[in-house]
């Protein structure tokens, strides 16, 4: 990490989610705090288009690099933090508050990377994180079998978010699952929530548990943490416009029996008693 | 070249692509291109130097160095004159099946005699070519990739881990990678610090690589592991190895055996490391409290 930190850019916060873990609902209520903005996946084609909305990721980094080929040619870590320094201070010139956070899925933190980076060692993201002094709300979901399930059912439907017209699942949309692929599935969750915990251990990081969110009872508590975190205070009332799209899983899967069983045997028995307190 | 649904796409792109483009690419002949793949200073330049010697293979270089004119990137900014999206990752894929279609051609108008065309990819550059969403536990999508085309891949390891690692941090802080960048009769002389954390992360980390990369391609029929330790017997490639390559690639044996490149360190690297003595120590007590890890044997 080089260069002397850009002041403004410890402004920003990244809010690291996996699918599924409630980063909209999340992302409503940054909104909804004074003096802060929320952008969408900046790393996501179909939520920013980098061709025509300036926000993208891609895009910037696309325009910069006509000028800039070292952008795209060389991207060394001091010329990928350059570009990161850049980018993040074009995001928070352009919204109208002084702060922002930006959603960035695990899946999407690999576009970040520089040369010379061998494979497995934490992202240069995380790198320019701490240099940079930026901020970090890692949010995940506890329930890794209530993820995977959720997801599968997005995935069937084609409908991840229920938000205005869009239906929640209902139990005609229950799926059958393999057991297998399941259990592939979770590891593969578990694995990769378990190396953010570890990537992000001196950072300036919240971890936020997508159950203590949206929890009726303690959710405010927790709201109210990540108000603090993000130097704002808690609004008095908050209403996320996103519901839950997913019915209880046991409605959700047809073959629940099969798969309870199978979760018992596994070592994964713990995802069918409820979230622990 | 197109994009079709279903093939052998291995559990790693299974696991990786859970938000990614589902459709498979394809390309014609693609056993025709071998990708030299390995971490740096795992021997991977004078293995393809050696390739380089046969009439039937052409070498197009590490692919993903900014350094090479030939490079993926050097392709993708002539793509950019004709379209201004092509930068984008969604087109990564597509714009790689162009880029090896453009080394063959390249290939062909070259050296016509031909038909085996020889691209690097250095483990710690695999990275560059991604889609907008894979998954961070999942190796790089090249290496999905090129099992998916149906690509010839050779993996050079070193079992030497810590010689390797060594070996790089003396090439990093000295910019000196080969031996013809030293002058006539000059030797690598450097003495460096090494931090021992540093060593033995990086170590664990090649050890792990080895080992997900290996099983990702064990059971495809286009993979072959060589290891840097047993290229060579008396100062030139070994016969069984030059036989084993050559059967790999479906071409005649004639390779030259004789190294292009000399060796640039001895074979005691420590003895390149001002704290030699402390590096001993350390993975002495590594080794015997079990974290150092057991060579990667395939």
């Amino acid at each position: 990490m080089s260069g002397e930190p850009a002041r403004e850019v410890r402004n920003l916060t990244l809010l690291v989610s996996h699918d599924r873990s409630g980063s909209h609902y999340l992302g409503s209520y940054i909104r909804s705090l004074p003096g802060q903005t929320m952008i969408d996946e900046i790393c996501n084609e179909q939520a920013l288009d980098p061709a025509t909305n300036p926000l993208s990721f891609f895009g910037y980094r696309h325009r910069r690099s006509l000028e800039m080929p070292d952008y795209s040619l060389r991207r060394t870590p001091k010329v990928v933090s350059a570009l990161l320094d850049e980018y993040f201070q074009f995001v928070l010139d352009s919204s109208s508050t002084s702060r922002a956070a930006m959603d960035i899925k695990y899946g999407h933190i690999h576009n970040f990377e520089a040369a010379w980076w061998p494979i497995f060692r934490r992202p240069f993201l995380f790198d320019y994180a701490r240099g940079r002094g930026l901020k970090v709300i890692h949010l995940s979901r506890w329930n890794s079998l209530e993820t995977v399930v959720s997801n599968m059912v997005a995935e069937s439907r084609k409908v991840w978010h229920a938000i205005g017209k869009k239906g929640a699942a209902a139990p005609s949309d229950a799926i059958t699952l393999d057991k297998q692929h399941l259990s592939r599935q979770i590891a593969l969750l578990n694995e990769q929530k378990n190396a953010i915990f570890k990537w992000s251990r001196d950072l300036k990081c919240l971890s936020v548990l997508y159950e203590e969110l949206v929890d009726p009872t303690h959710g405010r508590a927790c709201r109210t943490r990540i108000a603090e975190f993000l130097e704002s205070s808690p609004p008095e009332k908050f209403s996320s416009p996103y519901r839950k799209v997913t019915p209880p899983i046991q409605l959700m899967i047809r073959n629940w029996d099969e798969i309870s069983n199978f979760c018992r045997e596994s070592g994964l028995s713990q995802y069918l008693l409820g979230t622990p307190r | 070249m197109s994009l079709h649904d279903g093939a052998d796409v291995g559990k790693e792109a299974q696991e990786g692509r859970i938000r990614a483009d589902k459709r498979i690419p394809k390309i014609e002949n693609a056993q025709n291109f071998c990708f030299v793949i390995g971490r740096p200073r795992s021997g991977t330049t004078v293995f393809k130097s050696m390739l380089q010697t046969h009439p039937s293979v052409f070498a197009v270089g590490e692919i993903f160095n900014e350094s090479n004119p030939r490079s993926y990137f050097h392709f993708q900014q002539t793509l950019l004159h004709d379209d201004p999206c092509a930068a984008f990752p969604s087109r990564g894929i597509g714009n790689f099946l162009k880029y090896l279609e453009n080394c063959r051609s390249l290939a062909c108008k070259l050296r016509p005699e031909v038909n085996v065309v020889v691209l690097d990819i250095k483990y710690d550059q695999a990275h560059l070519l991604c889609e907008p969403w894979w998954s961070i536990a999942a190796l790089p999508r090249v290496f999905s990739l090129l099992r998916e085309l149906g690509c010839r891949i050779i993996d050079v390891h070193r079992s030497d881990l810590v010689g390797l690692v060594i070996s790089n941090q003396i090439a990093i802080q000295t910019k000196i990678y080969h031996s013809n960048k030293l002058g006539r009769g000059e030797v690598q002389d450097a003495k460096i610090r090494i931090d021992p954390q540093r060593l033995l992360k990086e170590v664990t980390a090649t050890s792990k690589a080895y080992e997900r990369i290996h099983r990702h391609f064990r059971d495809y029929k286009r993979y072959l592991m060589v290891t840097y330790e047993q290229m060579f017997d008396r100062e030139q490639f070994s016969a069984s190895l030059l036989d084993r390559v050559a059967s790999f690639l479906g071409v005649a044996g004639e390779f030259d055996p004789v190294p292009r490149l000399a060796k640039l360190l001895s074979d005691d690297t420590y003895a390149y490391v001002e704290n030699a003595a402390e590096l001993r120590a350390f993975l002495k007590d590594a080794d015997d409290s079990g974290t150092l890890p057991v060579p990667f044997q395939g």
